[in-house]
């Protein structure tokens, strides 16, 4: 069994990648690409990323099973609930946990780590 | 014939190759603060119990954390677990200055020769009375589904 990494990250910033998959689990943790959209936008274009990267770990939205949320400012956690509701299926919704960062770069408002279940490899 | 050896246990080709053969059981499917989410997410092995929160706001670190854990084995029953099988604890505390009051509800509730991994960070909550939530993961080596 190996370790299955993706979504690779190279520049002025840390050398990392943002999704990672070991056995039936899988991870992607990110910060929003374009810091200098707004709440709305940096949260759409985070969820567009985890959806990529689960897919290409054999995974996807379907199978998330845990979302941590932190936020820069709990004032912007009312504009994110209908966003949120968009991207799952109200009907089977993944867990959901929203935590006050310490915003280490106030340019990104918000921070999420999605762990998913695939077919294991 | 000759004899073959399967590396990974055979899974019948009912999808193709590249989905995903998993099933996950969610329950306790409610909202946090009108967002769609389920407190109980189940694979084969993983149990996830996210954003657990306690019932009684009004109450003191204490009698929060109390109700928590509590909860935590309500819901760590229905997926039938007990805390000997938790693989990570992850406390989000209002603030650092609760963390005595959480400790020692904490310390009466964990079996003492085996208590779970724990991590505890201090952030802000959705709202400002409620002082903490919990994530756990806990795994399992019987397949429940």
């Amino acid at each position: 069994m190996s370790i299955t990494k993706t979504g690779r990250i190279d520049g002025f910033g840390p050398k990392i990648f943002l999704g990672s998959a070991a056995g039936d689990l899988a991870s992607v943790c990110l910060t929003p690409p374009d810091r200098s959209a707004d709440f709305d936008a940096q949260t759409r274009d985070i969820f567009g990323v985890i959806d990529d990267l689960l897919a290409q770990m054999g995974s996807g939205r379907d199978h998330i099973v845990q979302v941590q949320l932190w936020l820069a400012d709990m004032a912007d956690w009312p504009s994110f609930v209908p966003i949120w509701n968009d991207w799952v299926d109200p009907d089977s919704p993944p867990g959901l946990s929203v935590v006050e960062m310490a915003a280490s770069r106030r340019d990104s408002l918000l921070e999420i780590r999605a762990w998913a279940i695939r077919g294991s490899d | 014939m000759p004899a073959r050896t399967f590396l990974a246990p055979f899974k019948p080709n009912l999808k193709p190759a590249d989905e995903p053969l998993v099933m996950i059981k969610r329950s306790f499917v409610e909202t946090l603060d009108g967002a769609h989410r389920s407190l109980l997410c189940q694979s084969d092995h993983w149990v996830h119990i996210t954003g657990l929160q306690p019932r009684n706001l009004d109450g003191d670190i204490k009698e929060q954390a109390q109700d928590a854990l509590a909860r935590l084995d309500e819901v760590m029953a229905a997926a039938g677990i007990t805390q000997a099988k938790l693989f990570t604890v992850t406390i989000w505390l209002k603030d650092m200055r609760y963390f005595s009051g959480l400790n020692a509800v904490w310390n009466a509730w964990v079996d003492p020769a085996n208590p779970p991994a724990r991590t505890c960070v201090s952030g802000e909550l959705y709202r400002p009375d409620l002082l903490l939530e919990i994530v756990a993961v806990g795994f399992h080596s019987e397949s429940k589904s």
